[in-house]
């Protein structure tokens, strides 16, 4: 349940609709075990079920967080894509240095698409498969939305250790 | 967003794969290259690190809560001896932590599959016109007999609203008299379902929200599902009986009649036209 919760709440961002997820998750576990494909990932079908009753309820009420136009996305990932690289500004002690509460904050601060696919991931564990099939997408989208989630994180990251002072200076 | 298109995107994959000795080789010599891959490889390696951190403890309320909606869902569909000893063994396992998914869920499928399997006799088919043409057929059969008999719509309301229905019933304005209502399960979830009579003819309206047509819980046959999309309206006959689908908002109504297609027509016109 912890994991549910916490997926939830990465994706509502207000702590009682995540609770309301969860609770309706499990109460549509409960009313639609006939759709459950006994010896299939238990997990998965949860989250499946998460996810689908996000989209169904949360995305259409108000306090759903803002959804960010993929023009914006675009725009803001060019803009971190080569920099990011080029100005050598993220070493591994930097992000190995960063705070709890930054790493959280650079997570919550991705678009919606990318937190999802970074979370279901690096923070649950599910394969690119498994991802796949929460959020309906192809495996290739699974794959670049991730990768573009790491390098979003890492521009954030580099930000929050800029701000501490840390030294963002040329490497090479 | 696919559009955007990003040559180290392999990268990740290879990482996630267990692949560092790939990486290694592909990114050999391109400093580019080399850089990307230690910029994901930090950022992932950071990421599962703080793994515990990033997930939120569930608040001591939550368990307690689903416990309780899962109870009243469970009564609701009237098992009380069975589901009793079963909501005791989900209460018992669920402040267990090494419960916590795998135990609860399987609980909860258990209930679900005995709930199921003992409601066999009620359930209607999935398929919304099916469903509606079977809850017709019961309707005559028992010469009207409804779960409550009023046609007082407060009164109707609250006995759906505990008898397991979870949207707002939606009451058409009809030129028939409303006999009652009751309730009837569609793959374990229940739908609210009107009786009318006008003139000796009985009227059956099953409704079923758009929720359930979305999670496949209710089915749609292609036909009637783009007749409503279209003409807003569905209608079909069978065996002298005519069915009428239309949707209200959020609700989907199937009504099902005796009477002849102009006749239940106009019976819904204010409804469907």
């Amino acid at each position: 349940m912890s994991a549910l919760y916490s997926f939830a709440l990465r994706l509502t961002r207000d702590q009682e609709d995540a609770a309301d997820l969860v609770q309706e998750t499990f109460l549509k576990a409960f009313r639609f075990f006939d759709k459950f494909e006994r010896g299939t990932n238990c997990k998965a079908w949860l989250f499946r079920i998460l996810k689908n009753s996000y989209i169904n309820t949360f995305r259409r009420s108000s306090k759903a967080p803002d959804t960010v136009e993929y023009d914006v996305i675009e725009e803001f990932y060019e803009t971190i894509r080569d920099s990011s690289v080029e100005t050598s500004v993220l070493e591994e002690q930097v992000f190995h240095n960063a705070l709890d509460d930054e790493v959280a904050q650079a997570v919550a601060s991705l678009p919606e698409e990318f937190r999802t696919v970074v979370i279901l991931c690096d923070i649950e564990g599910f394969t690119y498969e498994e991802i796949a099939e929460f959020i309906d997408c192809p495996i290739g989208t699974v794959r670049s939305r991730l990768h573009r989630a790491r390098k979003l994180l890492a521009a954030k990251l580099a930000d929050y250790a800029r701000a501490r002072g840390f030294s963002t200076g040329e490497s090479e | 967003m696919e559009k955007m298109n990003d040559s180290f995107d392999w990268i990740s994959e290879a990482l996630d794969s267990g692949n560092e000795q790939l990486v290694s080789e592909r990114t050999a010599g391109d400093k580019r290259a080399e850089r990307e891959a230690r910029i994901i490889g930090a950022v992932r390696a950071t990421m599962r690190q703080r793994r515990d951190v990033l997930r939120t403890p569930v608040p001591v309320q939550l368990e307690r809560t689903i416990r309780m909606a899962i109870a009243a869902e469970a009564d609701a569909r009237q098992q009380p001896g069975v589901l009793g000893r079963l909501r005791g063994i989900v209460a018992s396992a669920l402040p267990r932590p090494s419960f916590a998914i795998a135990g609860l869920a399987s609980l909860i499928l258990a209930v679900a599959s005995l709930v199921v399997l003992t409601q066999q006799p009620t359930s209607l088919p999935s398929n919304l016109s099916d469903a509606a043409m079977t809850m017709y057929t019961d309707v005559v059969a028992s010469g009207g007999d409804v779960g409550l008999r009023s046609s007082d719509k407060n009164d109707l309301r609250a006995f759906f609203a505990n008898h397991g229905v979870d949207f707002e019933v939606f009451f058409p304005t009809v030129a028939a008299e409303l006999v009652g209502g009751s309730v009837r399960s569609i793959n374990g979830q229940d739908f609210p379902v009107l009786v009318y009579r006008n003139a000796g003819h009985f009227i059956s309206l099953l409704e079923v929200d758009n929720d359930a047509i979305e999670t496949s819980v209710v089915s749609m046959d292609q036909t009637a599902a783009d007749d409503v999309e279209k003409s807003k309206w569905h209608w079909a006959s069978s065996d002298d009986r005519t069915l009428f689908v239309w949707q209200s908002n959020s609700i989907m109504c199937s009504v099902v009649s005796d009477l002849a297609v102009n006749e239940v027509s106009a019976l819904f016109s204010l409804e469907v036209l």
